[in-house]
């Protein structure tokens, strides 16, 4: 059990974890505890002092857009992303609520349309009515929600507010000011002393602050569900009153001489009756969760892509060194080609291919799969390609000998000996394509894509806005983690299909 | 059929092209074995003893002569040849039991599936495997990996079996362990078998006949001494054997005079 473990974290490169497994296991304490304070301590002191120099730089640099972003305003700005991820969530559920309600009446008039019974007509447009019942209730909840989250935000806002009052005052007792040369404080075009430039950052981070991201999401989520709903519970009341008086028009004994009142109630009736039915498609552009799962899908397509090809070419060209020499130029003039070149042309021609009734549907397929996955594989094969053709060409010659000596047949020779032999070889290749389709994805998303972790980083810099860098910021940290553990799953791989100890380090 | 021409090496030559022109590494060399006869060649590196095996396995291109087997002439390697290697080239993406499996998939066709694991437990079994069947040549130590590649030549039931200095690589407690092994297969088998090797001993142990070669280059046959000590045997009587030490010291003059020509020669 316990070498399992150790051989396991040793596997998926977790070896900080071993000490605490043998210190569990009764292993000598001072030394174990000696190994885990070196494996932890150590990554440990190089992360403090990286975020302390970076908080440090963050105070110097001023970017175009304002003050570097540093480590706690990033965090916070994180903080938010994250809020605005769960919110999301409630959005589509006020969504999907409203919905229903609609597609309910929807068919409840529906039917009424078409049934000739008054029976029948009566107690649907009983029905109708009564569904205004279940929206009232709903829009109560909506107003309790509403009123709690709007008192954290307003009580958030008064905090922060008092906060800056507070600094600000002060700031001004302890006159840090900005003095002129004779030492009189410089005035402001509003006839206070002007505060100094480090008074001024001060009061920044202050009013920089963000309060009750969340709760302030959610009152915006609210209010407009409650006007949804409102705007439902109108068209009922309208629908109902020119259905009822269409209903006293038809009973009335003087009909004829009514028939213009009649055919005008009659169309403002169809007019709401068509907005009911009229359905609505849940638009939204997502949040950081669903770019990250979108990217990770996205590049895992274009691995699977580029897998796909440089494999079975790889073997070819290790297996024939003809092909080898037919196709090496072309290789190499490919292989050192930007994403930035690829991603061009390979939207053009999608785009040319799926137009009118080829036009994509669906939304991942129409904003990423295609454009960055294909550049993805144009990009990253390369590896998986040259390192299958030498796994393929630098088979063991004893192994050869046995194929000889069997007569294995070319099939078996190929997928007994051959491919086996060169799986370490294809594997540390496909460590290095997914490695460098991570890379390339961030670009493809910017340039092709209406989604995903590079758009929004490029949506982000078009913000320009010291809280869209924060907002970078976040998105590289995110970025480089996803990487490393495709790098670690990959390395794991890797360990198992090698059958020497020394391939995979 | 004639028995006593069961492996036929006839004039064999091998000649490399280089760019210093043709370089002879072995000239005229014919050897006949009986059926089940045990044959050593022992002589110093570089003087083509490796390069006959090979070239009877098939795996080496025959510049001049020829080789044959039970009268057939050889056309390139088949596994009517069992060749161990010095090293023991196992695949090591399969265990010990599919190593043999691959080969015994091969020369017996037509059996069930059943059979075949029968025939491959038998020699995993005959060499001292039983108990390490499921492990990756990684997992097994240079002599368990060796006695994995004799079960696999074994279980093609070849007609001769060709042993390219098999137990070269081994520390000497493996070695008598895997000599005895051999000795044993043999005695059972009595399968016709080339083996190659320098150690005197070894080829004292084993072997109806010890075959010296000259140096090279132009290597070829050099004396024969014809090995008849009693069988069955056992390492500590036949050290016992009157005949022993003489046999014994005729290979060793006979290689060391060879090394006193190479000296001269340089």
């Amino acid at each position: 059990m316990k070498q399992k473990l150790i051989n396991f974290f040793e596997l998926t490169g977790l070896t900080w974890f071993i000490p605490i497994v043998r210190l569990c296991t009764g292993d000598d304490p001072k030394e174990q505890i000696g190994d885990l304070s070196r494996q932890i301590a150590l990554p440990l002191a190089a992360m403090v002092s990286f975020f302390m120099i970076w908080s440090y730089c963050s105070t110097k640099i001023k970017t175009s857009v304002g003050q570097l972003p540093g480590p706690s305003y990033v965090l916070s700005q994180a903080k938010a992303m994250w809020a605005t991820h769960k919110s999301e969530k409630f959005n589509k559920e006020e969504f999907k609520t409203n919905e229903e309600l609609r597609i309910s009446v929807a068919e409840l008039i529906e039917q009424r349309q078409k049934t000739t019974s008054l029976e029948t007509k009566k107690s649907l447009t009983s029905k109708i009515n009564s569904i205004k019942a279940v929206i009232l209730k709903h829009l109560s909840q909506l107003e309790n929600e509403i009123k709690v989250n709007q008192a954290i935000v307003d009580k958030a806002e008064a905090d922060k507010k008092a906060q800056v009052t507070a600094m600000t005052t002060q700031l001004n007792s302890l006159k840090k000011f900005v003095f002129d040369e004779n030492n009189k404080a410089v005035l402001g075009p509003d006839g206070k002393p002007k505060l100094s430039d480090e008074s001024l950052s001060k009061l920044a981070n202050i009013n920089n602050r963000r309060v009750a991201v969340f709760e302030g999401n959610l009152v915006r989520i609210y209010k407009s569900s409650e006007n949804t709903a409102k705007s439902l519970i109108k068209k009922i009341e309208k629908i109902d009153t020119y259905y009822q008086q269409d209903i006293a028009y038809q009973a009335a004994l003087n009909k004829d001489e009514l028939e213009k009142k009649i055919i005008s109630n009659k169309k403002k009736l169809d007019a709401f009756e068509k907005q009911i039915f009229k359905g609505k498609e849940y638009n939204s552009n997502g949040s950081i969760v669903d770019y990250i799962k979108l990217s990770i899908t996205t590049v895992i397509f274009g691995f699977c892509l580029a897998a796909g090809i440089a494999i079975p070419m790889g073997i070819l060209c290790g297996l024939s060194p003809s092909i080898m020499t037919a196709l090496n130029p072309l290789i190499q003039t490919f292989r050192p080609v930007s994403p930035l070149a690829w991603v061009l042309i390979t939207i053009q021609i999608i785009d040319g291919i799926f137009v009118g009734d080829n036009a994509l549907t669906g939304e991942i397929l129409k904003n990423t799969f295609l454009h960055a996955g294909i550049t993805v594989a144009l990009c990253s094969m390369w590896a998986t390609l040259s390192n299958t053709a030498l796994g393929v060409s630098s088979v063991d010659p004893d192994h050869m000998n046995v194929a000889k000596v069997l007569k294995l047949n070319w099939f078996d020779r190929i997928f007994k000996i051959v491919i086996p032999s060169a799986i370490p070889y294809i594997f540390t290749g496909l460590r290095i394509t997914l490695g460098v389709g991570w890379m390339v994805l961030i670009v493809a998303e910017m340039m092709a894509t209406s989604r995903g972790l590079g758009w929004f980083i490029d949506q982000e810099y078009q913000n320009n806005k010291v809280e869209s860098l924060a907002n970078i910021i976040v998105c590289i940290f995110i970025i480089g983690l996803i990487g490393a553990v495709l790098d670690r799953i990959m390395s794991v791989f890797q360990k198992l299909v090698s059958f020497n100890d020394d391939v995979a380090a | 059929m004639d028995k006593n021409r069961y492996l036929d090496l006839s004039n064999l030559s091998k000649v490399y092209e280089t760019k210093k022109g043709p370089f002879v590494v072995l000239e005229d060399f014919s050897l006949q074995i009986p059926e089940s006869e045990f044959v050593c060649l022992i002589g110093h590196s570089g003087c083509g003893k490796s390069t006959i095996l090979s070239m009877a396995a098939g795996l080496n291109d025959i510049t001049k002569g020829s080789v044959a087997v039970a009268d057939k002439e050889i056309n390139g390697p088949g596994p009517d040849r069992g060749v161990v290697f010095q090293a023991p080239s196992l695949l090591p993406w399969l265990s010990a039991y599919d190593n043999v499996m691959l080969g015994v998939k091969k020369v017996y066709p037509h059996a069930s599936a059943k059979e075949k694991e029968e025939i491959v437990m038998h020699y995993l079994h005959a060499v001292g495997l039983g108990g390490a069947i499921e492990k990756k040549p990684k997992e097994l130590s240079s002599g368990m990996r060796q006695r994995v590649g004799i079960a696999r030549a074994f279980a093609l039931k070849p007609k001769i079996m060709l042993l390219d200095e098999p137990l070269g690589m081994l520390d000497a407690l493996t070695k008598y362990e895997l000599q005895d092994l051999i000795v044993k297969l043999h005695a059972e088998h009595k399968l016709t078998t080339l083996m190659v090797t320098h150690d005197v001993d070894e080829a004292l142990y084993l072997s109806d006949r010890v075959i010296m070669m000259t140096n090279g280059p132009k290597a070829t046959l050099g004396d024969i001494l014809i090995n008849d000590l009693p069988r069955p045997r056992d390492r500590q009587t036949l050290l016992n054997h009157p005949d022993y030490y003489p046999y014994r010291e005729h290979l060793i003059s006979f290689l060391e005079e060879q090394e006193e020509l190479k000296k001269k020669h340089a």
